[in-house]
């Protein structure tokens, strides 16, 4: 009896002891769940809605991801007209904040004074080692631009990463109406004065038949980004960098902008810029030629003429030292995400968002689904998606996911690295010439000015954000309205040093300063 | 005798003459004029709506249709998120317009009762709110912390209460005979008999001027959805309008993003109806407003008047 008492007893013990172990175990399979809120705008697709997300397969793998790191979202969706008002409003207050934001419509400096006063988590201290290895491989350049001057980063971004190499960036060109040279047995121009006379054989022979001669170009005129100011050697902007030299630098203070000043005064003294706002000159069928990116093919179809074909071109040597050329980067940081708290589920999203899978989900899609890999071990999108209809596309499902929550609700996440034959992905554009011509030019110039100059820039310190906080908006302002009077001639060009002398009593040249000092640094990361 | 004369010269002076035709063309002209300026802008909508997408797209059409064109409409008529927003906009009219009143009504008598103790304390308390106000996010505050974001309420509450409309309603009761409601005490009534079954009747006019006000007020307003209302479920008609006009957010038509020139050529025809479709969006969620006028203008013209002259 007693035999079989202790024997029940051992067992009971045994019992409980094995019981006592399975929670621990279940505990090492799996992390504590946690809930992650999410706040964040309506995707600007047109048929693939964050608010259907739940249809979408590739929502449920995104789930499933989060998932394996233990995070349960939870995702608030507004439209995009009202996310904006929404976000600030929020954060203003200091209710109804979502553990993560899109806080992309909030300026840096009240981002860093946020961050400073506890409203938002130093991301920096949550980048576990999963994403810390998967940032220091891919996008080291993101947390460089997005460290403040305390040491700490308040936001991580959507990502592009590529390589610093110049053949991969996407050039920018002026373009022109080449069935309009063709109709007119016109050449294309290879000099200025040969420009300006095609626009105005365009122009005064009503090459679009409609009986008015309301042809024209379309350029804006108080920007120096018009592609032309380019042949002329000028930035594109009131300060940029010069590449070649890592000068900060200004085209007010260029000798050649007194020649492009005069021709662009030519161009509108014989009517051929466009000067109206809100124009609709391209659905009338009536503009000459515009500044793009070289390898678009969206100007065509606005026209209405199923004959118009829009020509990059480059006018080489319209001054001495001429001939640069706006180029993006093929490497981006974009679109600022915040979280305000919830840490350890916040730490655990940053070990998604920063992984190849995460990107391949974005850019990809599904294997097998909207892409495949091929013999090669590239991967490839199916036609039917990357060359199809997003309606037929939200209709079947089959969707890559930065569609819909790409810079959105979630960070965007791209990269040409699958890329591995570049000549083979670029033979499937469009439009093999102006692809061609994209190729041919983007080395050719050795002076290249950017779009994007902030990819060269580090953040500012608190004295660096007050004094570009103090010129920054009279200088453009005074910059933009100056340049638009010279060209149109309002003001005269004997006025340019005075005007040069006004942009000096604004602090241009602290401004430009700045800024240099800004792009030393950036060039010590 | 000097001051007479005096008198006699000034009333010459400032005589009108009746039927003088030179005023009646100058004013007729004028008239004329002040009416095409007011009205030609809606018109100048409703040409563009009716006419082709193509011509609507280069805003060149100004008096007549360039070819008559449904097509838009017709689009609107199918979409159901305007249907939703026309839903939600009449529940949000219809409330405030009925709480409202009778806010007004509740709140306006008291303040006509004579010797009722701190009336004018009550009197300068609705005043200063009605001047100055509180700020956004006290407001945003306010509404979420007593639970009302993201819920229809968040626009039905607030705009319940009119101090404005409050203001007008004790103008117009005070301007009632006393003796008027002295009668029916005498005949056994008590406040709320007085104010149900002598007052009410006699209000019409004031009570049309606050309707038409509330009306057009709560169909034309966005900002407080836009401030307390993420739920594009919930939004009245002005903010489905304003992202379509503004923000160009929702394309209605079906803008495909085909690479042959066909499928291109009809991609931009459906994009210029998407332009169109804003005007005849305006034409569409104006003509309730405009309908409802008629049916108040004979109140409201009296309502307005009120006070204007001194007997």
């Amino acid at each position: 009896m007693k035999n079989r008492i202790l024997s029940l007893v051992l067992a009971l013990l045994l019992v409980l002891s094995a019981a006592s172990f399975l929670p621990a175990a279940a505990d090492d399979a799996a992390p504590e769940l946690l809930t992650l809120t999410v706040f964040g705008p309506e995707s600007s697709n047109t048929y693939v809605h964050l608010e259907d997300r739940e249809k979408y397969p590739i929502w449920q793998v995104l789930m499933d991801k989060f998932a394996e790191k233990g995070v349960t979202v939870e995702v608030e969706v507004v439209a995009r007209d009202q996310y904006d008002v929404a976000v600030q409003t929020r954060l203003a207050s200091g209710t109804q904040l979502a553990d993560m934001m899109n806080v992309n419509s909030i300026n840096t400096n009240d981002l860093v004074r946020m961050g400073q006063q506890g409203i938002l988590l130093p991301v920096n201290t949550l980048l576990r080692e999963d994403a810390s290895a998967f940032i220091k491989e891919n996008v080291d350049f993101m947390t460089k631009l997005n460290t403040c001057y305390d040491g700490n980063m308040y936001w991580f971004t959507s990502i592009m990463y590529g390589t610093t190499d110049i053949q991969e960036s996407s050039p920018m060109a002026v373009v022109i109406r080449q069935d309009w040279l063709d109709k007119l047995g016109l050449a294309l121009p290879t000099t200025i004065e040969e420009f300006k006379n095609a626009c105005l054989a365009m122009h005064e022979g009503d090459v679009n038949g409609n009986g008015a001669n309301d042809e024209v170009l379309s350029l804006k005129l108080s920007s120096f980004h018009t592609g032309i100011a380019q042949w002329f050697g000028l930035g594109a902007d009131f300060i940029y960098l010069d590449q070649a030299t890592d000068t900060v630098l200004t085209p007010w203070y260029q000798p050649e902008l007194v020649d492009y000043i005069t021709f662009m005064h030519d161009l509108v003294e014989n009517d051929l810029i466009d000067l109206t706002t809100n124009s609709t000159k391209a659905s009338e069928n009536a503009v000459i030629g515009q500044r793009t990116y070289a390898t678009q093919t969206w100007l065509e179809p606005a026209t209405n003429d199923p004959d118009a074909y829009y020509r990059p071109f480059m006018i080489e040597n319209a001054v001495e030292g001429g001939n640069r050329m706006i180029v993006e980067p093929s490497y981006l940081s974009w679109t600022n995400f915040a979280f305000t708290g919830n840490a350890e589920a916040a730490s655990r999203a940053l070990d998604v968002f920063y992984s190849e899978d995460y990107m391949k989900l974005c850019w990809l899609g599904l294997e097998d689904s909207t892409y495949y890999v091929d013999e090669n071990g590239e991967y490839v999108v199916y036609d039917d998606v990357s060359n199809s209809y997003w309606e037929d596309r939200a209709a079947d499902g089959r969707i890559l996911g930065g569609w819909m929550w790409g810079g959105f609700a979630f960070p965007q996440s791209r990269t040409n690295y699958y890329v591995k034959d570049l000549d083979a992905s670029l033979a499937k554009a469009p439009d093999d010439y102006k692809t061609n011509y994209a190729k041919e030019v983007i080395g050719k110039y050795d002076k290249i000015s950017t779009n994007f100059e902030s990819m060269f820039y580090a953040m500012p310190n608190e004295e660096q954000s007050e004094i570009i906080a103090a010129h920054q908006n009279d200088i453009k302002t005074y910059s933009e309205e100056m340049l638009s009077a010279l060209i149109l001639g309002d003001e005269d060009i004997e006025n340019l040093p005075a005007i040069v002398q006004q942009l000096k009593d604004l602090g241009l040249d602290d401004y430009i300063a700045v800024y240099q000092q800004l792009h030393d640094t950036y060039l010590t990361y | 005798m000097n001051g007479q004369m005096g008198n006699a010269a000034l009333r010459h002076r400032n005589r009108i003459r009746n039927g003088s035709r030179v005023a009646d063309a100058i004013i007729c002209c004028v008239s004329a004029v002040l009416c095409f300026i007011t009205l030609y802008p809606m018109y100048y909508i409703l040409v563009l709506s009716l006419s082709s997408p193509q011509a609507a797209a280069t805003m060149k059409v100004y008096f007549v249709p360039d070819g008559l064109y449904l097509d838009s409409y017709a689009m609107l008529v199918k979409n159901s998120q305007i249907w939703r927003a026309y839903g939600n906009t009449l529940i949000y009219v219809s409330s405030e317009l009925v709480l409202r009143l009778v806010s007004c009504l509740l709140m306006a008598y008291p303040l006509t009762v004579k010797g009722l103790r701190g009336r004018k304390f009550v009197v300068i308390y609705l005043l200063i709110p009605m001047y100055f106000g509180g700020g956004m996010i006290p407001n945003y505050l306010l509404i979420t912390k007593l639970g009302m974001y993201n819920t229809m309420w968040a626009l039905i509450i607030p705009g319940a209460i009119s101090i404005w409309h409050i203001i007008l309603m004790r103008t117009y009761l005070t301007s009632l005979p006393d003796s008027l409601r002295e009668s029916a005490f005498i005949d056994g009534a008590n406040h709320f008999q007085v104010l149900a079954y002598i007052y009410t009747p006699v209000v019409k006019p004031i009570i049309a001027v606050i309707s038409i006000y509330t009306i057009v007020g709560v169909w034309n307003s966005w900002f407080s959805s836009m401030i307390y209302q993420t739920n594009t479920k919930i939004q009245p008609l002005q903010m489905y309008l304003r992202r379509v006009l503004v923000d160009m957010e929702v394309d209605i038509s079906s803008v495909k993003s085909g690479m042959t020139m066909d499928e291109i050529a009809a991609a931009v025809k459906q994009n210029q109806l998407a332009h169109q479709i804003r005007y005849s969006m305006i034409i569409f969620t104006t003509l309730p407003v405009l309908f409802t006028y008629p049916f108040f203008q004979k109140h409201f013209v009296k309502g307005v008047m009120l006070g204007s002259l001194k007997e």
